[in-house]
């Protein structure tokens, strides 16, 4: 085994240099790490020990210990999908059963105990009940739950609170039958009793579950009626028109508070202590401000109320509040609150503290938006800003000044930006986003479901401009880059939502932030119905249109960016820009325009359409692909803009296999369980102008990672099952449930011939229906690959239980050195391209997969995955590769292939992330940057995480530890040697010549 | 009968090792989840039959891979077996058993950084722009004076034999490949036996 592993170092490490590690001291330089949390669900005080801190759980299953002071992260646990935080208790609010500041948390019918840094100290559960309540007392620590039969009898456990061991025999408490859906129950406890509230029907009750008294707290049906426990022995009820505070005190109910409300105000309330004195707030808020009014309990005049402006981005509702004071003047008085625009505020009476951005967690798209050069900013300073008439009316010598003067004016303008250029960093103002000279800096423009949308500066990270422009009804749903920065004009994104019956479609400046409107063209448009898809035509390429741009006057306006389209459920087609211009545009290239539609991971179909005139535009569906009944798509790749350097692979033999290079290739996986609960994943290339079926593979037995997933609803969210493709390759990943789940009839496992090839590869045909043009190719290894097509023979699954990697690479053709010789591609000319495939093992789950790129994609390209262990980690292509042969054959070592080996090694200097943990990784984008060795690559789902790749190491720049001094001093040497030779030279010619 | 298990263990607690909060204990990958509680043992329940994989992630340590088979028994409990996992290889092969309950050792630390590069003598040695400056200095004055002191009719053969030399250049490429495939020789009849027999 050993030599296994000493081998395959060798491979990676010495030989072929795939490794592009990082030094330690490099760390922070290049990349930067937002740790995030989510948005918060419930939100605690510990004071329990001298230092005051926040316990917050959030809705991404985050369990966080905040500073209370600056909000940064002490301690947080990211529980596991299933896990769903029910409640959490700190020291401070319940129970004074910890000394050192210690959570309780109520997880997924788990009680938790975390210890001050996070760690578990102990859990505890009951397979019988399902646990509603965990409170405590001095000694004890009680949890409620209520019996998961009919009956829904409520017991009671006692534990020790150190241990969480228990420390009585559960107590049937059943005077009552409790029934989670009508009833709500709230434990109330003071040092010697205990109480629950609960309603039942329209009377809510107080009981002590020691002695049988009970009492009726209030009339009122339970819809209008929350009930909040507030400390130990005090709880609230608000209804519509009112709040009310109760008191539970030697067996009594106390109204200790009561307000009346007004039924559209916004009230939250939280409840406090100093020493043995308690203290209520109540918090009104509205659009423009929150109104804190905070009680002493039992007395009716507040002790002073301060107010807060602006407490939430663009009317957004408070969520929770939560207080805590330090004394009874408003100074110290710390107010946090969580509004459902994503942030967390803490306030000191009425000035802000800290702010948390948690929108950041709730990301829908992004896009990468380069900036412009500031040498070619100062063209806002135009040559001659006048029309062609005009030069020709004037006379010559105002001609001349004119432009006399807009040189001046450019040369003043250039001057400041290359003043900006060299101290970027005194600036503030939103001017100095400007290219720097590796084109490391760019914007990231988040979009947020809930229409917070974000530009982040990637090379500091910090937030360039933030805008709301959401409306809480609205959802954003895409976020596409209209035009990239183009000489004076600055980059425009189309940001897409819809509520329920209408689409609303803006476009921001991507600099600023700034509503975009150019000439007559809206910056938004609001569509009377839902667009099934807004997508962006190629109806501008990019480059050489960019610079018609640059003399474009206000006629060419329509030029000035792509056009959008809508499609609505009656797949008409609608222009955004909607001019006559952009319909004639539209209309001069309607021949080339097909597109596909999919509702993406979930659905059960792909269908292509191309676009007609019948008096406006519409879609004409081409052609459809359609799952089978109990099969989804679960994966589908994106057709991104691929750039090529290279047409083919050269071989060993100096023949050259030509890539299958279409801009029409699409991949996606599809998921099937069969009635014997069998698995079958399947990987499928069509053609999105033709519909057909390039290729199409069958792995039996794998699937998603979670069995009990149920396939029929699948929503494509933390699937394991994931798909990209660049170039012409495509990598998928799933898990693989071994011949347990495989549909093999016959069940002969061959055992391995290699002892390091523990698999073989797993490719069949399947039969494809409703598709037209169904071409299909069992996939061998050509003449070169001899040794693959020996594994194709032996189809059997695996017998094990693991990740695995597939790869795909598509040539044009199953001969080397053939390739179709039209100029332009086709897709209704393009043969049967001829697929490789090969699977690899890995050692860890996968919950995202990107891939690096490159400015002219000739360095080599990384795959980049999100692993389990929140890590990023990058692969590099030519070790996912489908021709790496069993046995090299000498030409397959002049190619310098890698022999094939089953299962990928788990390199730490590949993790691009360090040692740092990114938790939570949904998506990874990635954007070229000016040079040529360099990729950007981000990352965001729970925390968002950037860095930038050198797949090939930076061939392109100096790398930083060259030695220039030893340059210069070899430089200093030599001249000085040159000197002296020169002297000796001339001293010996002289001798010469006198001789 | 019951046909469903627990699966009990711990990670080691080494001094030299601390217990990362934030380790998780995966079954299959990922399909079912453990905390690490603060003494480091970890529990999962209603594990069903068949052969399972059990994993550590942690992103200080590397821990092994374990392989769990749940077997049903007929009058009592299903028992569990642990063994090694060997990367890469089918079920049909099992590595060495492992005691159960589970006590899981930190293999490795993650080193995550490559070693920065410390002065080396030797290394400006191999600098090519040294290495040629020094033999042209070797041409240039060491040389003439060897040649110097040799016969006149040494140096006429000599000279002759450098003509005779036509230079070969080795095939850099292949016997890279051949090395890197170096499990196996028997398509590789290269640089090895050769470097034996001039050894020789």
């Amino acid at each position: 085994m050993r030599l296994i592993y000493f081998n395959s170092y060798l491979i990676y490490f010495i030989l072929l240099n795939l490794s592009v590690g990082l030094f330690e001291d490099q760390t922070g330089l290049a990349d930067w790490h937002k740790t995030l949390i989510g948005t918060a669900k419930f939100i605690n005080y510990d004071r329990s020990n001298k230092k005051t801190k926040l316990i917050v759980s959030t809705n991404k299953n985050v369990i966080a210990s905040l500073n209370h002071k600056d909000g940064s992260i002490l301690w947080r646990q990211h529980l596991d999908e299933q896990d769903i935080i029910l409640k959490t208790a700190t020291t401070d609010d319940d129970m004074k059963l910890y000394p050192n500041g210690e959570v309780l948390s109520l997880v997924n019918n788990q009680v938790q105990r975390y210890g001050k840094s996070g760690n578990i100290i102990w859990t505890w559960t009951n397979k019988s009940v399902s646990i509603h309540h965990i409170f405590g007392s001095s000694k004890k620590l009680v949890v409620l739950g209520t019996s998961q039969a009919e009956d829904y009898e409520l017991k009671y456990f006692t534990l020790n609170p150190v241990m969480g061991t228990p420390i009585a025999d559960e107590r049937l408490l059943d005077t009552f039958k409790y029934d989670p859906s009508e009833t709500k129950l709230l434990d109330v406890q003071n040092e010697k009793e205990l109480w629950i509230v609960w309603s039942n029907v329209n009377l809510i009750f107080a009981k002590n579950v020691d002695g049988n008294a009970e009492k009726v707290v209030l009339k009122a049906s339970l819809e209008e009626v929350t009930i909040r426990k507030l400390s130990a022995s005090h709880f609230s009820l608000t209804t519509k028109g009112s709040i009310q505070l109760f008191d539970l005190r030697n067996g009594e109910i106390v109204t200790e508070l009561e307000f009346s409300i007004n039924e559209n105000d916004k009230v939250n309330h939280a409840l406090t202590a100093i020493k043995d004195k308690y203290y209520f707030a109540k918090i009104i808020t509205s659009e423009q401000n929150a109104q804190i009014e905070v009680f002493e309990v039992g007395s009716k005049n507040p002790l002073y109320n301060i107010q807060v402006t602006n407490p939430f981005e663009g009317g957004n509702a408070l969520e929770i509040a939560q207080l805590v004071l330090f004394n009874t003047e408003s100074t110290g008085l710390r107010l946090v609150m969580s509004g459902n625009d994503g942030l967390i505020k803490m306030y000191k009476g009425e000035a802000i503290l800290w702010i948390r951005e948690e929108y950041l967690t709730e990301i829908a798209t992004a896009e990468f938006i380069e900036l412009p050069k500031a040498g070619l900013f100062s063209e806002e300073h135009d040559e001659l800003n006048e029309s062609v008439e005009e030069t020709e009316k004037i006379s010559p010598l105002t001609r001349y000044f004119r432009r006399w003067s807009s040189q001046l004016l450019k040369l003043q303008a250039y001057l400041k930006a290359g003043n900006l250029l060299f101290k970027s960093e005194e600036t503030s103002e939103t001017n100095n986003f400007f290219r720097d000279a590796f084109g490391f800096k760019k914007l990231i423009v988040f979009a947020t479901k809930r229409g917070m949308i974000v530009a982040i500066d990637t090379l500091s990270g910090d937030v360039a401009w933030r805008r709301y422009v959401g409306a809480s009804t609205m959802e954003v749903k895409q976020l596409s880059l209209v035009r990239s920065s183009v000489i004076k004009f600055p980059p425009v994104i189309l940001i897409v939502a819809e509520n329920t019956k209408e689409t609303v479609l803006r476009r921001l400046n991507a600099i600023t932030g700034a509503d975009y409107t150019f000439g007559d063209i809206p910056s938004s448009v609001k569509l009377p119905f839902l667009a099934t898809q807004v997508f962006k035509l190629p109806i501008e390429e990019s480059s050489d249109r960019t610079h018609i741009f640059a003399i474009l006057s206000p006629d060419l306006k329509v030029m000035s960016s792509f056009y959008f389209i809508l499609l609505n459920a009656n797949v008409q087609v609608y222009l955004f820009p909607d001019t006559p211009e952009s319909f004639s545009a539209v209309e001069e290239k309607l021949s080339f325009l097909n597109f596909y539609l999919t509702e993406g991971p979930g659905s059960k179909s792909i269908a292509g359409y191309s676009l007609i005139k019948d008096g406006n535009f519409a879609s004409v569906k081409n052609w459809e692909y359609l799952t089978e009944e109990s099969e989804v798509i679960a994966a589908l790749a994106t057709i991104g803009d691929n750039k090529v350097s290279s047409l083919g692979r050269v071989l060993g033999d100096r023949s050259v296999y030509y890539k299958y290079l279409s801009p029409n290739f699409l991949s996606f996986v599809t998921l099937k369980t069969s009635e014997s609960s069998k698995l079958i994943l399947s990987i499928n290339v069509v053609d999105t102008v033709t519909g057909s079926l390039l290729y199409s593979g069958a792995v039996d037995g794998a699937g998603l990672l979670d069995l009990d997933t149920d396939i029929a609803n699948f929503g494509g969210a933390s699937s394991s099952v994931y798909i990209t493709q660049f170039e012409n390759r495509v990598v998928a990943t799933y898990f693989n449930h071994g011949p347990e789940f495989a549909d093999v009839e016959d069940e002969t496992v061959v055992p391995p011939q290699n002892q390091n090839l523990g698999k073989e590869k797993v490719t069949e045909e399947k039969p494809r229906r409703k598709s037209k043009n169904v071409k299909q190719r069992k996939v061998k290894g050509g003449a070169e690959l001899p040794t693959s097509e020996a594994a194709s023979e032996n189809l059997v699954t695996p017998n094990t239980k693991q990740m695995e990697l597939l790869v795909l690479e598509i040539f044009e053709d199953f001969k080397p050195n053939v390739r179709l010789t039209n100029e332009t591609f086709s897709s209704h000319e393009r043969g049967n391209p001829h697929v490789l495939a090969q699977t690899f093992s890995f050692s860890h789950g996968v919950s995202s997969i990107g891939v690096t790129q490159t400015h002219n994609s000739i360095t080599t390209r990384e795959i980049i995955f999100a692993l389990g262990s929140d890590q990023i980690y990058c692969l590099n292509k030519r070790i996912l590769d489908p021709r790496r042969p069993l046995v090299p054959s000498n030409f397959d070592k002049e190619e310098m292939l890698i022999p094939y080996k089953a299962h990928i090694d788990f390199n730490p200097k590949e993790v691009a992330s360090y040692n740092l943990a990114v938790i939570g990784v949904e998506k990874i984008i990635s954007s070229p940057s000016a040079l040529e060795s360099t990729s950007l690559i981000c990352s965001y789902g729970l925390d968002i995480f950037f860095t930038r790749r050198t797949p090939s190491q930076a061939f392109d720049v100096l790398s930083e530890d060259f030695n220039r001094g030893g340059l210069i001093l070899t430089i200093v040497l030599l001249l000085i040697a040159i000197q002296v030779s020169k002297k000796k030279v001339d001293h010996k010619t002289l001798v010469e010549a006198w001789k | 009968m019951k046909n469903k298990v627990t699966i009990e263990g711990s990670l080691a607690k080494d001094d030299d090792l601390y217990l990362d909060a934030s380790t998780r204990i995966l079954l299959n990958y990922g399909e079912r989840t453990a905390y690490l509680k603060s003494d480091g043992s970890f529990k999962f329940e209603n594990v069903s039959l068949g052969i399972h994989t059990l994993t550590a992630s942690s992103t200080l340590h590397y821990y092994d891979v374990i392989r769990i088979d749940v077997e049903e028994n007929a009058n009592s409990e299903p028992s569990v077996k642990a063994s090694l996992s060997i990367p890469g290889a089918t079920f049909d092969r099992r590595g060495p058993d492992l005691v159960y309950p589970l006590e899981l050792k930190a293999r490795h630390k993650y080193d995550y950084f490559l070693p920065r590069p410390t002065f080396n003598f030797f290394d400006l040695l191999k600098n090519p722009m040294l290495l040629m400056s020094l033999f042209s200095l070797f041409m240039m004055f060491i040389l003439p004076k060897l040649t110097a002191n040799m016969d006149p009719e040494d140096l006429k053969e000599l000279q002759g034999k450098q003509i005779n030399t036509t230079p070969s250049l080795p095939d850099v490429g292949g016997g890279l490949a051949n090395w890197l495939s170096g499990a196996d020789s028997s398509s590789s009849p290269s640089s090895p036996k050769k470097l034996e027999k001039k050894k020789k």
